[in-house]
């Protein structure tokens, strides 16, 4: 028979009970402060017991099958000329000393005439522009007469696209302006005239959406805009024939407002914890001073209004706090201004 | 019957983050709490290690629910001893005597004043003779049942039962604790009720 401890001492043991609920109480929100850390040495520390690592080399063994399978197939293909044209070449360059047969329109021309072999990594090559029908001459931006004297501005049909994007705000206060350059080239050469789109993927949202829009100028390049940005983003240029930059991704910063209030007759002071543009559910971590180091209090959840609060204890001196936003797929990591406790 | 804690320590083994998150949420209050009754410096310190070492040795570790909690809580005493040792020419600060000055009045946040209570009652707990209040501690607080107890401290299961009936006998004396059936603050059941194990009858008669 199981009974409550407190009752073994009956109607005399007054307070008993109050003590041992308190005891065992639920937890208080600083007995939590060290979850991200822990967290974090968890990652670090743990080795997954014997089961689990011979799954995980079970599971390793089986994708090497499966990659040199995949390699002998893709070889056997390209003896038998059966990879589409632009593969075929690549396995023609990759292969060729072993007897790998080159794809028709570039084995068919004189070695002259071959396209300049570019370097460019992003994936400019649409489907239709490396297949054996490209588009008509004038329905592509790319096709349309270039007024650059330059021949290289005057690209093939077929040409080889490279859309890049780059931006020097690669991190942002929240609500700032972002400004991305994009460039397209064609066999290395900039193609002025060229509209292009730029698309954003929010973190967070499931889709994607076309946020600018514009035409590229003189040695391709095109400048564009995206305005009040408050959620960390990918953001990819589009250009002819579908070809695509890779994402760039700018971490928007949110900033982080502490302010304090004290009560001349209370000994604890509260920190408010302001970061409208964080979003509900980011945590913000209460720092106090020591030294010249900052020591990690206790971790809060920001509300909808993205606020937070914090009691801390006033002691005979005055001491310095700040909180810290932690970074999560939508922001990154922000610190607060500093504020300072007064002794009680 | 699988606990739920089983479950997640089964998870937490495989390394799945996940699983340890709940392990170490459903452990961590009891852990410190445990930790400052023994005032061992800097419980949480002292916990961080005391869950460093569990995660290192957790691919070897095995057992259920039960064999994790004692486990964990051995592991905890002895890191706290060793630090204990390694500041021994320091005198550590007992875990009440901080909390003697706390206000009485209602702080300004609530969670605080949680956490107030709740420290106010492991300094209760704290004046206790040491093996008492190391008995009732892991007994009440870490839920862990007399023989378990008794292996930790390395004692027979009577001389546990003894020290928690006597520890028990104390606290219900004291009037500090009988003050808290008037003490607004205190009036608050437990709100986790897995970690309120009821003691059995035998064990402190």
């Amino acid at each position: 028979m199981k009974t409550d401890p407190a009752g073994d001492f009956g109607p005399g043991a007054p307070g008993l009970d109050q003590l041992l609920g308190l005891l065992t109480a639920g937890p208080t929100p600083d007995e939590f402060a060290r979850q991200t850390a822990t967290l974090a040495m968890f990652r670090q520390n743990i080795r997954p017991s014997a089961p689990r690592r011979r799954a995980l080399l079970t599971r390793r063994t089986q994708f090497a099958f499966a990659a040199v399978a995949l390699v002998i197939a893709f070889a056997a293909a390209a003896y038998a000329d059966a990879l589409p044209a632009p593969v075929q070449h690549v396995a023609y360059r990759v292969l060729g000393f072993a007897g790998v047969p080159d794809a028709p329109r570039h084995s068919a021309g004189p070695a002259g005439q071959r396209p300049p072999a570019h370097h460019h990594p992003a994936p400019g090559v649409s489907a239709s522009g490396g297949s054996s029908t490209p588009p008509a001459r004038g329905t592509s931006p790319i096709a349309s007469p270039s007024k650059s004297p330059h021949p290289s501005r005057s690209p093939a049909p077929d040409g080889h696209a490279a859309v890049t994007l780059t931006t020097t705000n690669a991190q942002i206060a929240a609500g700032a302006s972002v400004t991305f350059t994009g460039q397209v080239d064609v066999h290395g050469r900039g193609v002025s005239g060229v509209p292009v789109g730029l698309f954003e993927h929010a973190a967070g949202n499931p889709g994607h959406r076309l946020v600018a829009t514009g035409t590229t100028g003189a040695g391709g390049q095109a400048v564009l805009n995206v305005a009040h940005l408050t959620v960390s983003a990918k953001f990819w240029l589009v250009g002819p024939h579908h070809a695509r930059s890779k994402p760039v991704r700018v971490v928007v910063v949110p900033a982080v407002s502490l302010g304090v209030s004290t009560d001349a007759k209370r000994p604890a002071a509260l920190l408010t914890v302001g970061c409208p543009l964080a979003g509900k559910d980011s945590a913000v971590v209460l720092q106090v001073q020591r030294g010249q180091s900052w020591h990690n209090l206790r971790v809060r959840m920001l509300n909808a209004n993205g606020a937070a609060r914090f009691a801390v204890r006033r002691h005979a001196v005055a001491r310095e706090y700040r909180v810290v936003l932690i970074a999560t797929a939508t922001h990154g990591r922000s610190v607060s201004n500093q504020v300072p406790v007064p002794p009680f | 019957m699988v606990s739920d804690l089983d479950a997640a320590l089964a998870r937490a083994r495989a390394g799945d983050e996940g699983g340890f998150l709940e392990l170490w949420q459903s452990l961590q209050p009891p852990l410190l709490r445990y930790l400052r009754v023994l005032s061992c410096g800097d419980p949480d310190d002292v916990a961080s290690e005391t869950w460093l070492q569990v995660v290192r040795d957790l691919h070897k570790f095995k057992g259920g629910e039960n064999d994790f909690r004692r486990w964990l809580f051995t592991i905890g005493r002895h890191r706290a001893i060793d630090i204990a040792r390694s500041a021994s020419r320091h005198p550590v600060t007992p875990a009440a005597a901080g909390l003697e000055h706390l206000p009485d009045e209602q702080t300004v946040e609530d969670q605080v004043l949680d956490s107030i209570v709740v420290r106010k009652a492991l300094g209760l707990l704290s004046d206790l003779s040491p093996d008492q209040a190391e008995a009732v501690a892991l007994r009440v607080i870490a839920g862990l049942d007399t023989s378990a107890v008794a292996r930790i401290l390395g004692k027979s299961s009577g001389a546990v039962r003894i020290a928690l009936h006597r520890g028990l006998r104390a606290l219900a004396d004291d009037p500090r604790v009988q003050a808290l059936v008037r003490d607004p603050h205190a009036q608050r059941p437990a709100r986790s009720a897995s970690l309120l194990i009821p003691l059995r009858l035998e064990e402190v008669e």
